[in-house]
């Protein structure tokens, strides 16, 4: 069996979940490191916060959210139940 | 200012309440009832031991030092929680399904359950959390000094160390599964986890709105470089402290004991992926706020390590300052307590038990010593893994050097990710790469970053640090080969991971993998394609169910090791004797022990035990035994077969003859209804014509009256030829026995029947031989049978001339009475029916008996311990012999 055949054999919603639990982690990344972070680094504040503070606090809150909405869902994916049979190694693999 | 006395008071009180409650939790998990303390909530909490005193005092020291970078700490950990999915969720499979005790016993299973692995991780491990135990005992200690002043920091530290080594070894110790919860010791890091953020966020909230006026006044005039420290807050050293908090939250020894070992459902990161960052969130909001006023209200030269304690103690808030002592002091125990676990069970399983084993081998009495010598030597590493740290305490002086050991320790175990994520991602990384990529690592560790932390007072003089190792400039260990643009950190990370990825993934390529090896890296990395336990396969080798047997009685326990071979063995369709060792049973075995002593431990003692080698004599005496053994058993099973095919078979029997019986009864019913309806039906008849008198003659009545009458009678006796039958059947007829003598019964039965045989002329022949001859019967009964033959033989009698034979003769025991017609007697093919009910010859249609008659006979000749039977002459001539048991002559009887 093939990648493709065994990727197409769960259901789309569900690879849906797990590409955007990846998409959250890369964008995580990205958005806390430099380059993209010193974008941020302003000498200005908001309600009273400085800037950079103000964006790391929110970004860290919003990947909170993302993935408290994400893990229930990725609970329930199939990717999960039939862990044993065809689990997400291969997507593992494309991460690294 | 708070007294000595009542903040000791207050320290007591709060230790001896997790004591209690650790304790309480335990039995009660003891008991079954732990189904809470297995929640995602109580998991997520335990993992918050990565909140050590490092960060609840270190944060807003390195806040006020360095600005926002403190946060980076937090959000490496944040990003490997986010993407759960991706690396956490397979590592804890992989735990779980290899039953990992530790990440030296992860990295050495991975790579051929190779011991020198585990003893080189095991060692850089207990390196790291030294110094790393060492601050929390310091942080402890300052942040008492802090409140009461001067006190003997010796003394401080050493009570402090003692308590938690021992309750380590109170909770931590109980099991000697190191793969098992630790209820107890689970419950008390949750409440200490909570205890910190709550304190840590009441004296941000305190210092925000109580003394700052609000969120908006906090930051005011407050300086850019106070916010961002020096220049471009994102730097390399962002990265680098980022990342290496990613890593230390994967490879510190007490995060995978929590994260890992630790963890009963998978499900349970899904919560903890989100409420981990979340905790996170909640210890760093305040720490800025806590930074800037500790730097604007505190003096110049106070502590920033210090600010979370002072700042409300300076306020006049000591009640504050007391639940934020509470909050460093859970903070630093949680840490000390998991990672003493931790490192324990790693210098335990890779290096005590495997000397111990080596110093025993050859002992093989059948005990739980190694179960003792196990849990003994646990005990043994806790208290020394926690005295270490006191000792680096002491021997550092308690120097400032320390603050700065949290992130060395960091780097340090980072020394473990290339190894482990190779490992479980890369089917190539083999055990020669790892091995010198951790040590290439570890070396290049503590030459650029550990020792150069002493500031030259160990073994690195100040003059290498200045100029490097044998003057040469290239070898400055803060300036390897001429990087100097970096920050040491920075310096130290590029270097030693740097080398060590490198140096892992050449040899890696270049090496060959052993066959256990290459299997373990196909287990690890596709773990989620893989059904546990299928497709393990033990290197070929003789061992033996027996010798299995007693390693795993030896380390887990007798009890334990008889319910797991018992069910190995009911797995392979065995029963009540070991289970055959084949390759899948020394694997689950194996995995079971390594839950125990480790992969490599288990792996070195199963394969002594299994391994290949010449059979000594006393293994092959053994092998005998076991063989002698089996065979018995297996004959104990073959008369076992053999008695239950029988009983079957007299089952099979009974049940037929139950059947035939049932059968039988119904055929008596009808017979019986039918017998009793003949006669009933002729009375109602007759009766009824001679209700209409007028169509009745006389003469008529007179006949009808006589058949009545006659059926009448007919009918009595049939009703009691059924009773007599019945109660025969049924064994309830009162038949007295006595001596009798049977000439005088014969000549009484012929004289009863004197006028039938007159009316139907029959001539009666007796040969009786030796009279008086004494019989054992019912002398009425008895009667009875010779009435109801004779009278047969009169009634059926065919012949003009009748002559009826009575003949008798004694034969040893018994007196035999033969009555014979010449009448045509019975033929043979009726002679099996003949006695059964309602059974008549083939002569009976002259006359209109029941067919109970001989039935009846029988029964009573059977009730007087004879028989009564039919008998052929030799010239085919039928005749009836009654048989009857001898007796002596009654006293009195005048022969």
């Amino acid at each position: 069996m093939n990648d493709e055949s065994r990727d197409l054999s769960r259901p789309l919603s569900d690879r849906k979940i797990s590409d955007r639990a990846l998409v959250l982690l890369l964008v995580g990344c990205l958005l806390l490191t430099p380059p993209l972070a010193s974008i941020f680094q302003l000498d200005i504040k908001v309600l009273g916060i400085p800037f950079t503070g103000f964006y790391l606090f929110t970004v860290w809150g919003g990947l909170i959210v993302g993935a408290a909405m994400l893990s229930r869902r990725l609970l329930n994916s199939s990717g999960w139940d039939n862990a044993e049979d065809a689990g997400p190694a291969e997507e593992v693999d494309s991460v690294d | 200012m708070l007294s000595g006395d009542l903040l000791l008071g207050v320290c007591l009180g709060y230790v001896a309440l997790l004591f209690a409650l650790a304790f309480y939790v335990d039995r009660r998990a003891r008991q079954g009832h732990a189904s809470w303390i297995q929640s995602p909530v109580i998991f997520t909490l335990s993992i918050s031991v990565y909140c050590t005193s490092w960060t609840f005092y270190g944060a807003v020291g390195s806040a006020a030092r360095n600005g926002l970078e403190f946060i980076t700490i937090y959000l490496g950990p944040t990003l490997v929680f986010i993407g759960w999915w991706w690396l956490l969720r397979k590592l804890v499979r992989i735990g779980k399904e290899h039953r990992i005790t530790s990440i030296a016993d992860l990295i050495s299973s991975r790579y051929g359950k190779s011991s020198s692995i585990a003893v080189l991780v095991t060692l850089m491990a207990l390196l790291a959390t030294t110094p790393y135990i060492a601050l929390q005992l310091q942080s402890v200690t300052r942040s008492y000094q802090a409140i009461v002043g001067e006190v003997d920091v010796s003394l401080t530290a050493f009570v402090i160390a003692a308590g938690m080594a021992l309750f380590t070894i109170l909770f931590g110790t109980r099991n000697v599964d190191a793969n098992e919860r630790h209820h107890g010791v689970v419950a008390a890091i949750a409440v200490e986890a909570v205890i910190k953020l709550a304190a840590l966020l009441a004296v941000g909230l305190f210092v925000v709105f109580g003394v700052a006026g609000g969120v908006g006044s906090v930051f005011e005039n407050v300086d850019t470089e106070v916010i961002y420290g020096a220049g471009n807050i994102f730097d390399a050293r962002w990265v680098t402290l980022t990342f290496l908090s990613a890593t230390a939250i994967i490879c510190l020894p007490r995060q995978f004991q929590v994260t890992v070992v630790e963890n009963v459902d998978e499900r349970h990161l899904a919560t903890a992926s989100w409420l981990f960052p979340l905790y996170l969130f909640g210890m760093c909001l305040f720490v800025m706020p806590i930074a800037i006023a500790g730097l604007k209200f505190l003096p110049e030269g106070a502590n920033p390590d210090l600010y979370v304690l002072t700042l409300p103690l300076s306020l006049g808030r000591e009640d504050l300052a007391l639940f934020a002592f509470l909050g460093g002091f859970s903070s630093a125990t949680s840490m000390v307590i998991v990672a003493a676990i931790a490192v324990s069970t790693m210098v335990s399983n890779h290096i005590v038990v495997p000397i111990s084993l080596y110093l025993l081998h050859g002992r093989r009495e059948v005990s739980g010593d190694v179960r003792q010598i196990l849990l003994t030597s646990r005990r043994v590493s806790i208290a020394a893994v926690v005295g270490l740290g006191f000792l680096y305490f002491q021997a550092s002086g308690g120097s400032d050097a320390l603050a700065a050991i949290g992130l060395i320790a960091f780097v340090g175990v980072a020394q473990f990710l290339p190894s482990l994520l190779g490992g479980i991602f890369w089917r190539g990384a083999t055990r020669n790469g790892a091995l010198a990529g951790l040590l290439t690592g570890f070396v290049l560790w503590a030459y650029t970053l550990f020792l150069p932390s002493f500031g030259g007072s160990v073994i690195l003089t100040a003059d290498v640090l200045a100029n490097g190792l044998f003057g040469l400039a290239a070898l400055r260990p803060q300036a390897l080969f001429g990087l100097v643009d970096f920050d040491p950190l920075v310096h130290a990370v590029i270097w030693s991971l740097g080398a060590n990825t490198l140096v892992f993934m050449v040899v890696s390529s270049l090496s060959e993998a052993s066959p256990l090896d290459r299997l373990q890296g196909a287990l690890f990395v596709d773990v989620f394609r893989n059904r546990p336990g299928e497709t393990t396969r033990f290197e070929p080798g003789q061992a033996r169910a027996e010798d299995l047997f007693i390693l795993a009685q030896r380390i887990l326990g007798t009890e334990p090791a008889r319910r797991l071979f018992d069910s190995m063995a009911h797995e392979q369709g065995l029963a009540g004797v070991l289970p055959w060792p084949t390759d899948a049973m020394i694997v689950q075995l194996e995995r079971v022990l390594a839950g125990n002593v480790g992969a490599a431990s288990a792996h070195a003692m199963v394969a002594r035990v299994a391994g290949r080698g010449s059979i000594s004599m006393i293994e092959l005496i053994d092998i005998a035994d076991e063989t002698q053994r089996l065979m018995e058993t297996s004959r104990e099973l073959s008369t076992k077969s053999a008695e239950l095919t029988m009983m079957t078979n007299e089952l099979r029997n009974a049940n037929q003859q139950l059947r035939q019986l049932d059968l039988q009864k119904d055929e008596f019913l009808s017979q019986v209804s039918h017998e009793l309806r003949t006669p009933m039906t002729s009375i109602r008849s007759f009766s009824e014509i001679l209700l209409s008198p007028e169509t009745v003659t006389e003469e008529e009545r007179d006949r009808f009256m006589t058949i009545i009458n006659e059926e009448s009678q007919r009918l009595t006796r049939l009703l009691n030829e059924i009773l007599d039958m019945s109660r025969l059947d049924a064994g309830i007829l009162e038949m007295p026995l006595a001596p009798v003598e049977a000439g005088a019964v014969i000549d009484a039965a012929i004289d009863t029947l004197d006028g039938l045989i007159r009316k139907k002329q029959v001539s009666i022949e007796r040969q009786l031989s030796g009279y008086p001859v004494w019989v054992q019967a019912n002398e009425d009964r008895m009667q009875q049978i010779l009435i109801n033959l004779i009278s047969n033989s009169i009634k059926y009698n065919t012949s003009k001339q009748p002559v009826i034979l009575v003949r008798s003769e004694s034969h040893g025991d018994f007196l035999f009475i033969d009555i014979s017609d010449n009448g045509g007697g019975v033929k043979r093919e009726e002679a099996g029916t003949i006695f059964d009910k309602f059974s008549r010859g083939h002569r009976s249609d002259l006359d209109h008996g029941a067919g109970l008659g001989l039935s009846i006979s029988q029964a009573i000749a059977r009730n007087m311990k004879g028989d009564l039977t039919l008998e052929f002459a030799a010239d085919e001539t039928s005749f009836f012999r009654l048989r009857l048991v001898r007796s002596e002559a009654p006293a009195g009887s005048n022969d």
